[in-house]
């Protein structure tokens, strides 16, 4: 084939191009260490990729929920731990009350203390978690139990997705747990005023002692919930760890491949230019006189 | 008898025939980088010879020569490969053209990226699903409806992006046809002077490279088909229809079709019917056009109707804090219009989070910490199968347009590449005959130099012969 000086520098020219826009592509992925950039760069590994994204964007967001619905639940169990502690004080305070040698004095303070109980109790009842009343059902914006001891709440617990349509059961509403129990501690303070032995030590300490069980039964769901949800974040975790390896196979730039690629690009671009410079100004006119 | 000077009309033919060759050289080193030029070769062959008679035979001892002359002036160019160039040229047209447009889609929808579609979705999304833990949480709901209008701002922004590449894509087309015409007429025009050089019996060789470089610049813009008359003049046709037929064309003009959107068709200005064109980069662009973009648009489209009626119709049969209900979340009916309803915009209270729980009297419906419409919407972007006739869901279904996206775009990449290569490759055959060698033409040159130098010499050996026989015979005795 006949080849002139044009077909050197033409094919010259087009492969140093080439290889520039190679050298590009490649500066590119190095600096932002993907090596999809567009969908063209490899379709069938962006659609993974596009997969994956959805994969760790509800991975992620079910594990927001499941922290959500942890820090809910640890705030009820810290509230009801405060209500335990509060009924194991009544219950010191029944033994005490029951004993018939009590001065009149003693009975008043007694029967004092237990409403001052009661008022305390109303303050756990109204909680708030995040300015969120914990035990107000879905009222959440206002307190489940007004001055008179009222409840103001309603009966709905709410639900958290903690896995594509897997709800877990978050809150407990404050009729559940405190029911008519200020009615009762009412009944008791009357009773201890009244020094009647009787009622308190047959039906006030059994009250008292039932809503203990039913506040420890409760705490004791709670806990078993929390257990729950722990082990869903720790899976949540691994498997957004997974999600992340899959993704990063899937679209990361293989730094020492690219780098190697790149070096090797270089060269050929110096090779190519060296040869340009070294060939184009060579014709038969160097050569005559 | 041959005549006394008849050499010294041999010498001048040599001095004649040498220079016009250096000429024709000098001209192929000229035009050495000239695109489109073919090297022309001076085609040297002997004078008419003259028959010696003799009194035996009528002819003999044989004929004599009587120099050199340039019979043509050849142009060195293999007409097939032009052909070749011609159609590997249109179908590069139309290959750039798609791969222009389908880069710039790519960049239109700005994937895998955090600020895409995709992505503003996601966000969406994610606040949704805050809400249905915090529905009483006024802080929470104005950032659903900062994420909602960012999502629907980056919609509306990618509908204009598309619709202006559209727009953009039907001026380019206006222009290439006004462009397709100038070539044509620039064709006929070199047609009319090629026929005549042609008619003076002459060789039109730079004509002729000039008007091929018209006809490749034109094949580029649409397909063409050439045919050669018996006057060296060029008829063109496109898509079935005569473009340029020897001195006239027919041009072709665009027309604002009322049923495309007031988009143009290319038609025959003459029949007004429309060009049929098979290739080239105008092809390339109305197909771009009518069906790629048209597609884009439409999905967007379909995606955000979609999901503006049925997430509306979730979100009505909610409540709001102070128990709104009935209220739409989105305003609008396509990708164009979207937006989030002046109810929402106005007031923070009416995103219906709650379901209808009907229990105390200050919220007779929804209940303020009740996110369950919430969770309720979040599943009609994550679960429901509202696309491609209940099979994909609202992620699925914009997946599946990126992805169509990306393998358009690298099919495009990769056809330009092997197209670019072809038309290169033949470029390079034809200039392998056509092309200007530096070291030919200097060869060349020292040859017809040498030539030319020994045929002065031998004027002048002549020339002494002559100036002894007349200066130096007949004088014995002087």
């Amino acid at each position: 084939m006949r080849v002139t000086e044009k077909m050197i520098s033409n094919g010259l020219s087009r492969n140093i191009n080439k290889t520039m826009s190679r050298i590009d592509k490649k500066y590119s992925e190095l600096s932002s260490g993907k090596r999809i950039q567009r969908p063209s760069d490899d379709p069938v590994a962006l659609v993974t990729s596009l997969r994956l994204y959805d994969s760790i964007k509800e991975a992620d967001r079910y594990k927001e929920n499941a922290q959500n619905a942890i820090s809910w639940l640890e705030a009820s169990d810290a509230a009801l731990g405060e209500l335990t502690s509060v009924l194991h004080r009544f219950e010191e305070v029944a033994v005490a009350a029951s004993n018939g040698t009590l001065t009149r004095e003693s009975r008043e303070g007694l029967a004092a203390e237990i409403r001052e109980l009661k008022n305390h109790i109303l303050q756990i009842a109204n909680t708030q978690h995040e300015r969120r009343y914990l035990f107000s059902g879905q009222q959440t914006i206002r307190p489940a139990y007004d001055q008179n001891f009222k409840y103001q709440g309603d009966s709905r617990r709410f639900n958290i997705e903690v896995g594509a349509d897997t709800y877990l059961e978050v809150s407990v509403t404050g009729d559940e747990v405190f029911g008519d129990f200020f009615e009762k501690l009412d009944q008791f303070a009357t009773h201890v005023d009244a020094g009647d032995i009787v009622q308190v030590s047959n039906v006030d300490i059994k009250e008292i002692q039932s809503k203990l069980d039913q506040v420890l039964d409760i705490r004791a769901s709670l806990g078993a919930k929390v257990n729950r949800l722990e082990k869903n974040v720790d899976r949540l975790e691994l498997l957004n760890i997974q999600f992340n390896q899959l993704l990063s196979k899937n679209e990361d730039v293989d730094i020492a491949g690219a780098a190697m690629e790149l070096k090797m690009q270089e060269s050929v671009y110096q090779a190519a230019l060296a040869t340009g410079a070294r060939i184009l100004q060579i014709t038969l006119v160097n050569y005559l006189r | 008898m041959r005549s006394t000077f008849g050499s010294l009309e041999t010498g001048l033919r040599a001095l004649r025939t040498n220079q016009l060759a250096l000429q024709v050289t000098g001209h192929n080193i000229s035009n050495a980088d000239t695109p489109g030029y073919s090297r022309q070769v001076p085609v040297i062959n002997p004078t008419p010879p003259f028959t010696y008679p003799a009194l035996n035979r009528h002819a003999g001892p044989g004929q004599i020569g009587t120099g050199v002359e340039v019979s043509s002036i050849m142009r060195m160019r293999e007409a097939f490969l032009d052909y070749q160039i011609q159609n590997e040229t249109s179908s590069k047209g139309q290959w750039e053209a798609r791969q222009y447009i389908l880069e710039h889609l790519e960049v239109i929808f700005n994937e895998p990226s955090d600020s895409g579609i995709s992505a503003r979705l996601t966000q969406f999304w994610d606040s949704l699903h805050e809400l249905a833990f915090r529905p009483d949480d006024s802080s929470v709901r104005a950032a659903l409806r900062e994420d909602a209008i960012v999502f629907t701002d980056t919609l509306r922004h990618t509908y204009s992006q598309l619709t202006d590449l559209q727009a953009d894509i039907d001026k380019s087309v206006i222009n290439l046809v006004d462009k397709v015409n100038t070539l044509a007429q620039q064709i006929a025009d070199y047609n009319v002077i090629i026929c005549k050089v042609i008619g003076a019996n002459q060789d039109p060789n730079d004509l002729l490279d000039q008007r091929e470089r018209l006809v490749e610049e034109l094949s580029q813009l649409v397909k063409v088909n050439v045919t050669n008359d018996a006057f060296g003049r060029y008829n063109i046709s496109v898509g079935g229809g005569i473009l340029v037929a020897g001195d006239s064309i027919s041009p072709l003009m665009t027309e604002r079709n009322l049923d495309n959107g007031r988009m143009v068709d290319v038609i025959w200005q003459v029949t007004g019917k429309e060009v049929n064109l098979t290739g080239g980069k105008i092809k390339g662009f109305l197909e771009m056009r009518d069906e790629e973009l048209s597609y884009y648009i439409d999905s967007l489209n379909t995606l955000a109707a979609t999901l503006i009626t049925r997430f509306n119709e979730v979100h009505a049969e909610g409540f709001g804090l102070k128990d709104s209900t009935s209220v739409p979340f989105f305003k609008g009916y396509n990708a164009e219009t979207i937006d989030i309803s002046t109810e929402i915009a106005m007031a923070l209270d009416t995103i219906a989070a709650s379901i209808d729980v009907a229990i105390p009297p200050e919220f007779p419906h929804g209940a303020p910490g009740n996110g369950d419409n919430a969770l309720r919407l979040t599943k009609i972007i994550s679960q429901e199968l509202l696309f491609g006739n209940g099979t994909m869901t609202l992620s699925q279904f914009y997946n599946g347009i990126i992805a169509k996206l990306g393998i358009d775009a690298e099919k495009a990449n990769s056809t330009l590449k092997n197209q670019e290569s072809l038309v290169n490759y033949l470029h390079d055959r034809q200039e392998s005959i056509a092309g200007v060698s530096i070291d030919e033409e200097m060869t060349n040159l020292i040859k017809y130099q040498n030539a030319y130098n020994a045929s002065s010499r031998y004027i002048t050996t002549i020339d002494e012969i002559l100036d002894t026989l007349i200066k130096s015979t007949g004088v014995v005795g002087r």
